[in-house]
């Protein structure tokens, strides 16, 4: 029996094809939200100043462009963190806690040795977030190893840990005795904060996360470790016939995670935050998981990703300056992304609708065909 | 696709001379223009929500123009949203959580031609002040109703974080308890988070389950109040009015009233006088009131709050004058003695009568 509707599996998309349906995905998204802002009673010249503020303004404006990057730096290291464990299919969904790790990590030397000067300081605080965070890895990475634990509920719940732990540390030992009892550590001494350009507030971090993505990309495509991630993913039996150490790259795959996360923690404090507090973190580390599923693993399309919810969530406080309530900008964006991810199957799948079948790839070869036959004259 | 793009593109075009020309209008005070950064909604029913009727009160009244944007993060993102404003024109900008503080200064630095005022905090700067309301006064002034509300002498406090703003609440509703009821114990349990309606429920009914009668609350939502209503219980509320909560066991509560500091800060911004520093209005400034009365609160009661009120008002009297016993029996405050602002402002112990830790729990 022939069914009405129908997905079929198809090969990967080309990459005109995929940004093609990015395009209309976008488009769509935002044909959906006049409708939404006309229904709430907006004329389609405030909604025009609404979409403008939500989706220009962030990225085309002086100020929001720079507030974008000081928002997209943490994000872009950590979703290279959770890429790297994606890669080989471990869902480690603990890049939050990981961060908080790190920047716990890194808030402790601030905290112990404060006069220290300024390379040893940022030095050392980068390489204890680094250790925190790979000891946050290696906790959930050891029982998936051995005990075969769940990794996905493991980091899951590791986040919670860790955020209790920051709780913990700023209401109690490391609580700025000059902050009138509220909890929160004492600022990072000056010459801790990563050096940052002109007045704009776009810090050090950013080399760091452009040479991580730099590293990440040679890892995965170019190296046998990366090889060896990918084989593990597509199979573990297979990887395991093949000769590889399953069990040991599962290890080192989160334990490297986790390093990486944690040091975006220390490059939020020192960068941008220049203080522990249970915000700190701030749920960067869950979209970092969303990030990594929009970019496809992609190490530039992390970059773009990054920025461009970075850019999203701001924009969803300058909309209210536009006259929303942050729940309908939360609407939207959840809009954008809905239509995003959901027009992201047409890159995955041939869909049959009754006769018509929808396929990214024979639209553009029609069309290509098309125009190599207008040029030869009849077929 | 084509169609598309080109739609898309037109609408962006549109949007932008919008916005070019939306900056021309002008009339009189609607140039002057005042941001508000709120860390909840609006709609919480509570904190954010009196900021917000406020300053809507105010844009009216001034005739200028305002903008506020809700559930701001007090983490690093909330530079953003401040500099947003700045963009935006705002020549005063209220930033209204405690979190925002070094955010605010950051953005005070970097534009110092920008008038700063930041709720409950300490920071200050050339451009920058503080403001925050004396609470504990109407909170003492609640105590004397739970006091004489209470049958089990058991009173319980749901509060949010064991700081100094908490603490002075608790000790200063346990003083006016205490003054009309010495028997009587205020039983303290910390929720660790501003606003959960869920964690503040259970931390009310396992204060309820132990034998308390009378709810008291230093937290965002009405979910204590509800709590309390639920079991028959009296409760009292916390920021606004939440009498239609608990109709029936509603005694009475601390509330904010911002309008007036507003309108005074705003008109005096406009004037070009701004003066920053640090504000910590009273009872006597109307920033802070006292609820109306829920049904079952004696004309008795009424009349000893109102006497304390008065005094409070006048300034002959605060409630942290001596003597103030300790927890732990020791006499903290002599006769004659009054805490400074600096001890109220960094309060760490509790008074005779709070049952319970001011280490978190």
């Amino acid at each position: 029996m022939k069914r009405f509707l129908t997905f079929e599996k198809r090969s990967a998309g080309t990459s005109g094809g995929v940004l093609a349906i990015r395009i209309v995905s976008i488009a769509f998204a935002v044909l959906v939200t006049m409708l939404l802002l006309f229904v709430v009673g907006k004329s389609p010249r405030q909604a025009g100043s609404i979409l403008y503020s939500l989706f220009v303004q962030p990225f085309f404006s002086n100020y929001g462009v720079t507030d974008t990057i000081k928002a997209g730096i943490p994000l872009i290291i950590l979703s290279i963190g959770v890429s790297l464990a994606f890669k080989m299919k471990l869902w480690n969904i603990g890049a939050e806690g990981q961060m908080a790790a790190g920047a716990i990590g890194a808030a402790g030397v601030a905290i112990y040795f404060p006069n220290l000067p300024a390379l040893p300081l940022v030095l050392l605080m980068a390489v204890v977030s680094i250790a925190a965070g790979m000891l946050w890895g290696a906790i959930a990475g050891l029982p998936k190893a051995y005990l075969r634990t769940n990794e996905t509920i493991t980091t899951l719940m590791l986040n919670y840990i860790a955020l209790k732990l920051v709780h913990a540390l700023v209401l109690g030992p490391w609580r700025d005795p000059q902050s009138k009892g509220f909890p929160m550590a004492p600022v990072l001494p000056a010459q801790g904060w990563l050096p940052s350009w002109g007045n704009t507030g776009i810090h050090l971090g950013l080399l760091l996360a452009v040479i991580l993505v730099a590293v990440y990309w040679f890892v995965v495509a170019r190296n046998r470790w990366g090889y060896e991630i990918r084989v593990t993913g597509e199979s573990a039996k297979a990887a395991a016939y093949a000769g590889i150490d399953v069990k040991k790259n599962i290890v080192l795959v989160l334990v490297v995670s986790g390093a990486i996360c944690g040091l975006a923690g220390m490059v939020e404090f020192a960068g941008r935050a220049h203080r522990l507090d249970v915000n700190l973190t701030n749920g960067m580390g869950f979209t970092a998981v969303i990030i990594a599923w929009l970019s496809r693993l992609n190490p530039w399309g992390v970059i773009v990703m990054s920025l461009f919810m970075a850019g999203l969530n701001n924009g969803g406080g300058y909309a209210q300056t536009e006259g929303i309530p942050s729940a309908i900008a939360t609407m939207i964006q959840g809009i954008l992304l809905f239509s995003v991810l959901g027009f992201d199957v047409l890159t995955r799948y041939k869909i049959r609708i009754g006769g018509v079948l929808i396929d990214v790839d024979t639209f553009r070869q029609r069309r290509k065909s098309k125009a190599l036959s207008a040029g030869k004259g009849r077929e | 696709m084509k169609k598309f793009l080109s739609v898309l593109l037109s609408v962006l075009f549109v949007t932008a001379l919008c916005l070019t020309m939306a900056g021309c209008q002008s009339e009189g005070n609607k140039d002057f223009k005042v941001g508000f950064i709120y860390v909840g909604p609006v709609g919480d029913e509570g904190f954010t929500y009196m900021h917000d009727l406020a300053r809507n009160a105010v844009e009216e009244k001034l005739g200028i123009t305002t903008y506020a944007i809700e559930n701001v993060p007090e983490s690093a993102e909330c530079a953003a949203q401040i500099e947003n404003l700045v963009k935006k024109g705002c020549k005063l900008i209220f930033t209204t959580s405690f979190g925002h503080m070094d955010y605010t200064l950051e953005m005070a630095e970097k534009y110092p031609d920008v008038k700063f005022m930041h709720f409950s905090g300490y920071k200050t700067a050339d451009n920058m002040g503080t403001y925050m309301g004396r609470m504990y006064q109407t909170r003492y002034l609640t105590g004397i109703a739970a006091g004489k509300a209470t049958q089990t002498n058991k009173i319980g406090y749901v509060a949010a974080m064991p700081i100094a703003e908490c603490i002075r609440g608790i000790n200063a509703f346990t003083l006016g308890v205490r003054s009309v009821n010495p028997e009587a114990t205020v039983n303290v349990v910390w929720t660790n988070t501003w606003i959960d309606a869920s964690i503040e429920k259970q931390a009310a009914e396992s204060l309820l389950s132990s034998g308390c009668d009378v709810i008291a609350q230093h937290q965002d939502s009405t979910a204590p109040v509800v709590a309390a209503e639920a079991v028959g219980a009296f409760a009292t509320g916390y920021h606004s009015s939440m009498a239609s909560k608990a109709p029936n066991g509603y005694l009475t509560g601390p509330v904010w009233d911002f309008e007036k500091y507003y309108t005074d800060t705003i008109t005096a911004a406009m004037e070009g006088k701004f003066e920053g520093g640090r504000y910590w209005g009273g009872m006597a400034d109307g920033i802070v009131k006292l609820d109306t009365f829920g049904p079952s609160v004696t004309e008795e009661t009424k009349t000893l709050i109102k006497e304390k009120q008065d005094l409070i008002i006048s300034g002959d009297w605060d409630i942290f004058n001596g003597p103030i016993v300790g927890q732990d029996g020791t006499v903290k405050v002599a006769e004659g003695q009054n805490m400074t602002d600096d001890e109220l402002e960094s309060f760490s112990w509790f008074v005779e009568g709070v049952v319970g830790s001011t280490e978190s729990n």
